[in-house]
């Protein structure tokens, strides 16, 4: 089992919903559904990768029924040796990356009210008996 | 066995809360996009690994937008940016690491974080190598606001004539740092940010604990290596709606320890926020 070089796995979505949008007609600032700019990515790679078991898990919403419907993007990634019950782990390099950016009007004001960064990176180089990282990621409209 | 200098560490405990005089007003997000991350890692790994986790939220909470056009905050606005940052190395080993992340930009109530992140790692050092494991965590909550007519604020006429006629101005800082690097042990961490609440009686709140133990499965009672956290709150206050400053508050504390490490605790709370009823 094995092999010199498995080659690199790649998987990556990238969800940008760029979408300004406002209810017309409404009363005060309450009513109105604020400017929004949102970037997700989620992706994991292996190289030079020997015994190895390699599953990665993805969901996405990206079209509602309506507007009560959260985006959502759901990643997971599990590295493990390839036989998972003779203790022996997978030897090579695993690497995962989560980000997200968003901004965010408030009322029909242009200014943005809010901005949030989140990221987490992970590099493992090894005999790797365990790497699991989930990541759930739900933005939608509170009314 | 080599004779080592044993620094003998019992637990250090510190609760710090409830500043007096300081009333954050916390802003509120727009309800708009609710957005919430849960992301857990789970890690069993013989060699190197890096990894980096960044958080950062800012929330403003404008009245109209002339007075912000020139830097100042008008009256009723508030500003918060909670930062969050954890890094992790180690340039091989064993190292077994459990972290459960949690980002919720969401309007908090009294008990809940918009950052909330718990981490567990257990590292020993590959002999050969000489091998560490090192982490540096940071947790940064700034908050400010101009002053507030409390009718503004709270929504209450009872309420309203206990408190008085404005809330001040206020500018605070909540710092929380750790820097541990180890040879074998165990580190475990929580941080906890709130920036954003429902209503201007949610406190802003920090919550930062660290603990350093032995690992039990190498039979060894203590960890090795050094560890240094940092805690700092600075806080300044106004008087009703003057600009003039009424009260400035500040607290700090530092540690660090070094060698072997049989036990090491600390942990750091500050909330500050509108007391309703309260004295």
């Amino acid at each position: 089992m094995k092999t010199d070089r498995l080659g690199r796995f790649g998987f990556w979505l990238i969800l940008i919903p760029l979408v300004s949008f406002s209810i017309p007609g409404a009363i005060g600032s309450t009513q109105v559904i604020p400017p929004f700019d949102t970037s997700v990515t989620a992706s994991s790679s292996v190289a030079n990768m020997q015994n190895v078991a390699y599953e990665t898990h993805l969901g996405s919403t990206v079209v509602g029924v309506d507007e009560d419907v959260p985006a959502a993007v759901k990643y997971s990634v599990s590295i493990t040796g390839a036989n998972r019950t003779d203790g022996k782990g997978a030897v090579g390099i695993a690497r995962t990356h989560f980000a997200i950016t968003s901004l965010e009007g408030r009322g029909t004001e242009l200014n943005a009210s809010s901005e949030r960064v989140w990221r987490d990176t992970t590099e493992v180089t090894g005999t790797i008996m365990n790497l699991m990282k989930n990541f759930d990621y739900k933005s939608g409209i509170r009314l | 066995m080599k004779k080592y200098g044993i620094l003998f560490l019992i637990l250090i405990l510190l609760i710090f809360s409830g500043l007096p005089a300081s009333a954050d007003r916390l802003p509120n997000v727009s309800k708009t996009t609710n957005m919430q991350v849960p992301a857990t890692t789970n890690l069993q790994l013989v060699g190197m690994m890096d990894s980096q986790t960044q958080v950062q939220i800012n929330t403003r909470n404008y009245n109209s937008t002339d007075a912000e056009a020139q830097g100042f905050l008008s009256p009723g606005s508030t500003e918060s940016n909670l930062v969050y940052k954890q890094d992790m190395m180690s340039n091989g080993g064993y190292l077994a690491l459990a972290k459960d992340q949690t980002f919720d930009e969401g309007n908090q109530n009294k008990r809940g974080y918009n950052v909330d992140s718990a981490s567990v790692s257990t590292y020993a050092t590959d002999p050969d190598k000489g091998s560490k494991f090192s982490t540096s965590e940071q947790l940064t909550l700034t908050t400010t606001g101009n002053w507030s007519p409390v009718n503004e604020t709270i929504h209450n006429a009872l309420v309203q004539s206990i408190v008085g006629k404005y809330f001040g101005a206020f500018e605070s800082s909540y710092d929380a740092m750790s820097d541990v690097s180890l040879t074998t042990g165990q580190l475990a961490t929580i941080a906890q940010g709130r920036s954003t609440g429902y209503d201007d009686t949610v406190p802003a709140g920090v919550r930062y604990t660290l603990g350093i133990h032995p690992d039990m499965s190498t039979g060894l009672p203590y960890a090795q290596g050094s560890a240094s956290t940092d805690f700092v709150v600075t806080n300044r206050e106004g008087y009703q709606n003057t600009s003039n400053e009424s009260a400035t508050n500040s607290f700090t504390d530092s540690t660090s320890v070094n060698g072997l490490i049989f036990k090491f605790g600390k942990d750091f709370e500050a909330t500050s926020g509108i007391e309703v009823g309260g004295s």
